[in-house]
């Protein structure tokens, strides 16, 4: 028990990062579900007292922007989980195993049974259709299937560095609020549900019984592999690969293939062109950003060659355009392809092909310009291209229905949108080749070994 | 006699059928301090991780306190330390949280002897875990190992990362904790003097094999330097008993030989026919002539 509350703890408030979003989000939520006795958001006519439109919006907004901030400050919790979990720790502390798993499950009910409890709140003087205790239901599950998610996509983010970490949370953020539409579904229980409960029982399976469940499969795995090894073609070096092996450039079908499965996923998920857009373009934004990772890598490159730092920036823009083009024409294919299947306009669909190719141009560039890892200013400019992306990409869909039943579409705002993105993009390529040209490779990468060194 | 810590029959490991460990067998008693030597490669951290029981032995059987290795209950991993070769810290903690975190697993902590190390080893407990040297991470995973007092402690090359003095101090805290004769120690070092300062027993590992495990004194008085003083040119093609190497200079010989006993000294005088000179050797003497 002290174990799971030590652990739940430091999920909450290890660091000065999390302490700083764990209050407000405690605030937030606490007070917004009060607030929203006094000034409800939803009722539907009933004749409750109003309040000016601007309280509202701070009432409406309060509660969710703390749940937001609270998930965000639980956001070591798959960090510890993998470091303890997949380590030799689990193996060493006394009953790790199950500490870590009731703290887990313990943590994502937290956030899932306050936003629960703001549901109700919200709908408190709402007609009396929706039950209170369905809303908590509907809300409890679907919450805590997709935060568990979420946690799994953190995960992922956190193993990638610079640009790729700003994106990650920025999808997440996307993925906190879209479920709250299913939550509203007339019956039945939502997908999502299902694969949030698969996603706990495989984990805990996984946690407890994995080790043994590897010892019993430890001779039939080993069979598996060397037959794989006899009939796979072994990865091998090979001349003239050297470039895109080293720069980490020379598989770009495995991001290619990779955001297939997604792309296709939210289309079936998300059938508004808006909200469509919105996920493709972040999926082309994080395309490009593989490139925050590059003054890190050209290390060994500039070390193995008589190039200067700015003929290595060159070399290097290339490569990355070269294994850019892939998974941005699997995209583009994607988009057009799915788009034309959901009959989105072709005016809309011709709009959309540009600023996802913009999306992967000026990621690239914001990427290539990280000589120094993700600091304040690299990060703001992160927040803005991706507001901006966002807003183009809703520009273009228009209202979640309005792009279907023939909403004009603004072309000239489009227009000026995707131009000012093409701006950002050349400016973003002249900070990059200019912070080449002096590139510091003890401080371009920000690990402890450069600052043991330092 | 108390049970033994540790026992293990037969331990063999192979990893994808190529062998790491052959049949090993040895015991760890209270009080034993055992210093692990190995070239690269050798086995070291093998044979500490199936103690662990963080991998299964592909054939014998290792026992920690009366249980099988790979399924150790919570109360004898509350009796275990382990300090790995590569910490596993949690980058994003500060040492202090770091320390909470690993504490709230264990009944028993003593607080005291943390503060005093974390003073001794000027460790900033406020400071991140992914900003502190190799060194200063080293120093908490060794602290993290010790806080619950464990009756068994092993380490893995725990001082590679740490200047002298902070060696020195960890010897010292090693040394301290032994000393009620109640708890054991194994350790694995590349640093052959840490364990000749500190080992009461030493284990060596070649070719897969416990070449040697017993006493370090004993091994000490097994292997010896022998200085051959001939009246005639001692002959490259005469065979010294027991020799682990030799070399032969005219009438004086070098050889190093294991077994040592007043038997193979007779022998070897009637074979050379050579006044006998025998001459300690330091642990790294006699870990090299072994891998010659």
């Amino acid at each position: 028990m002290k174990a799971v509350l030590r652990l739940i703890w430091t999920y909450f408030t290890a660091t000065r990062l999390m302490r700083g979003l764990v209050v407000p989000g405690l605030v937030l939520s606490g007070a917004g579900m009060v607030g929203y006795l006094y000034y409800p958001p939803w009722t539907l006519g009933t004749g409750m007292r109003s309040s000016p439109l601007w309280l509202q919006s701070v009432v409406l907004v309060a509660p969710w922007l703390g749940l937001i901030l609270l998930f965000f400050a639980s956001s070591l919790l798959p960090v510890i989980i993998e470091r303890v979990a997949f380590g030799r720790m689990v193996l060493i502390l006394p009953r790790a195993r199950v500490a870590l798993l009731i703290s887990a499950v313990a943590t994502a009910g937290f956030i899932a049974v306050l936003t629960a409890l703001t549901g109700v709140f919200a709908f408190y003087y709402y007609p009396n259709e929706i039950k209170p205790e369905r809303i908590f239901s509907r809300a409890l599950l679907v919450v805590f299937s997709d935060v568990s998610l979420m946690y799994v996509a953190l995960w992922i983010v956190g193993k990638a560095r610079g640009i790729w970490l700003l994106i990650g949370s920025l999808l997440i953020a996307f993925g906190i609020l879209t479920p709250l539409s299913l939550i509203g579904l007339p019956s039945g229980v939502p997908a999502i549900v299902w694969v949030g409960i698969g996603g706990w029982v495989a984990f805990a399976l996984l946690l407890l019984f994995g080790g043994r469940l590897k010892q019993r499969l430890a001779r039939p795995l080993a069979g598996f592999a060397r037959l794989a090894r006899r009939v796979l073609p072994r990865a091998a070096y090979a001349s003239g690969t050297e470039f895109p092996l080293l720069l980490g450039t020379n598989q770009p079908w495995l991001v290619a293939l990779g955001q297939a499965i997604p792309v296709v996923v939210a289309a079936w998920l998300f059938r508004q062109h808006t909200v469509w857009l919105f996920f493709l373009t972040l999926f082309s934004a994080i395309g490009g950003a593989i490139t925050s990772t590059a003054a890190a890598r050209s290390r060994v490159l500039w070390l193995r060659n008589a190039w200067t730092r700015a003929e290595l920036f060159r070399r290097v823009e290339t490569a990355y355009w070269r294994y850019n083009a892939y998974p941005l024409g699997v995209l583009l294919l994607l988009y057009v392809a799915i788009g034309s299947y959901l009959e989105i306009s072709t005016a809309r669909l011709a709009f959309g092909v540009p600023l996802l190719a913009l999306g992967s141009v000026a990621s690239l560039y914001l990427g290539l310009m990280m000589t120094r890892g993700l600091r304040w200013f690299e990060g703001a400019l992160g927040v803005v291209t991706m507001g901006l992306l966002m807003w183009t990409a809703v520009t273009i869909g228009g209202t979640p229905s309005g792009s279907l039943i023939g909403e004009t579409l603004d072309r000239i705002n489009v227009i000026e949108l995707e131009v000012a993105l093409a701006a950002l993009a050349l400016i973003y390529r002249t900070i990059a080749s200019a912070r080449w040209n002096t590139l510091d490779w003890m401080v371009c990468r920000n690990g402890p070994a450069t600052r043991a060194a330092g | 006699m108390q049970q033994p810590y540790v026992v293990a029959r037969d331990l063999t490991k192979a990893f994808d059928d190529k062998p790491v460990l052959s049949g090993v067998s040895f015991e760890v008693q209270a009080g034993d301090v055992i210093g692990v030597l190995g070239k690269n490669g050798a086995g070291k951290t093998t044979l500490l991780e199936l103690v662990l029981g963080f991998t299964p032995a592909s054939e014998g059987r290792v026992e920690v306190f009366g249980h099988e290795s790979y399924r150790l209950p919570g109360a004898v991993k509350a009796r275990v330390g382990f300090v790995p070769q590569q910490d596993e810290l949690v980058n994003q903690l500060t040492a202090g949280h770091q320390l909470k975190l690993i504490r709230s697993f264990y009944k028993t902590w003593d607080d005291a002897l943390i503060a005093r190390l974390v003073a001794v080893w000027d460790i900033d407990l406020g400071e991140r875990v992914k900003n502190m040297s190799v060194g200063q991470r080293q120093k908490l995973s060794i602290l993290l190992a010790l806080g619950h007092r464990p009756d068994l402690l092993l380490l893995d090359e725990p001082v590679a990362s740490l200047d002298p003095l902070a060696r020195r101090q960890f010897l010292e805290q090693i040394v301290e904790i032994v000393a009620d004769g109640n708890r054991s120690v194994v350790f694995s070092s590349h640093i052959v003097a840490d364990i000749e300062r500190l080992a009461n027993r030493i284990w060596i590992l070649k070719d897969g094999r416990l070449h040697w495990q017993g006493d370090f004194d004993d091994l000490r008085e097994s292997i010896v330097r022998l200085h051959l003083r001939g009246t005639q040119p001692l002959h490259s093609q005469v065979q010294i008993p027991n020799a682990l190497a030799v070399d032969f200079t005219h009438n004086h010989a070098t050889a190093i030989v294991h077994g040592w006993s007043a038997e193979l000294e007779a022998q070897i005088t009637a074979i050379t026919g050579a006044e006998i000179e025998v001459e300690g050797l330091t642990l790294e003497d006699i870990f090299l002539a072994m891998h010659r």
